[in-house]
């Protein structure tokens, strides 16, 4: 018997603001780095025993990048694909997903779900920036056995949550560090020094 | 005696049935993708590798 798990696609419960329209191109799907490429998460009995898989219903590279997206554009950035036109500082967003599982951790009397997830950001502009970043969390469901789906759910849900709000406060945190990216002022100013530059 | 014989092997088998899941479990035997013992945090700050060129001043 497999679990069926399914990815979740909800936002984040508290909105994070400060994008300010600034240009963000995201690369769907994120590159697959995951040691486990076949499943997803696996169940186990009372003995620690690996009895059966959960397989994710949809690709999570692409599922990963796309929540990514929605988030940035929720938080107020101008979010683009690639082959969209963008200003020359817009922020490119390459991403590798290093790991998704979730599993059963089995202690003497009850059990838990764990849910790792871990993306690895590269990002660069067209202005010379280039910095990369990885993010590693854990969502946890407690307090009973797993005989059914839901706690695998709930447990990637959190997982999911946390994963976002770090990486959208890690993208704004870099893009106030550095406010030549992104924005429409900034990128008439490169333009004006590559203008300059190639007289 | 026959239930005396039936009582203590029954608790044979359950000291035995413990001590086997304890190792199992404890031990983290038949683990595939143990999410104990992995790192679990993200890194504090980017990695920049290359900053970007400088440009317009003042807020975004």
């Amino acid at each position: 018997m497999r679990i069926q798990l399914t990815l979740p696609t909800r936002g984040l419960e508290h909105t994070i603001s400060g994008g300010n329209g600034r240009q963000v191109v995201v690369v769907v799907p994120f590159s697959d780095e995951r040691v486990i490429r076949d499943r997803c998460g696996m169940q186990k009995n009372g003995y620690n025993m690996d009895t059966a898989s959960a397989i994710c219903q949809t690709d999570p590279n692409a599922w990963i990048a796309q929540l990514l997206a929605s988030e940035l554009r929720a938080a107020g950035f101008t979010v683009l694909d690639e082959k969209a036109a963008h200003r020359p500082g817009a922020l490119h967003v390459a991403g590798s997903l290093i790991k998704i599982f979730v599993e059963p951790v089995i202690g003497a009397w009850s059990g838990s779900l764990e849910a790792d997830l871990s993306v690895r950001l590269q990002v660069r502009t067209e202005t010379d920036l280039d910095a990369k970043r990885t993010f590693f969390v854990k969502g946890w469901k407690g307090g009973q056995l797993v005989s059914t789906a839901q706690p695998y759910h709930t447990a990637l849900d959190r997982a999911t949550q946390a994963i976002l709000d770090e990486m959208v406060r890690a993208i704004l945190e870099l893009m106030d560090r550095y406010p030549q990216i992104g924005s429409r002022a900034a990128s008439a100013a490169v333009m004006a020094q590559l203008r300059e530059g190639s007289r | 005696m026959k239930w005396l014989a039936v009582m203590l092997l029954a608790l044979l088998c359950l000291i035995a049935g413990g001590c086997a899941r304890h190792v199992v479990v404890e031990r983290g035997i038949g683990r595939v993708d143990g999410a104990r013992g992995v790192s679990t945090s993200s890194d504090a700050n980017w990695s920049v590798q290359h900053e970007p060129a400088a440009a317009a001043d003042g807020p975004p």
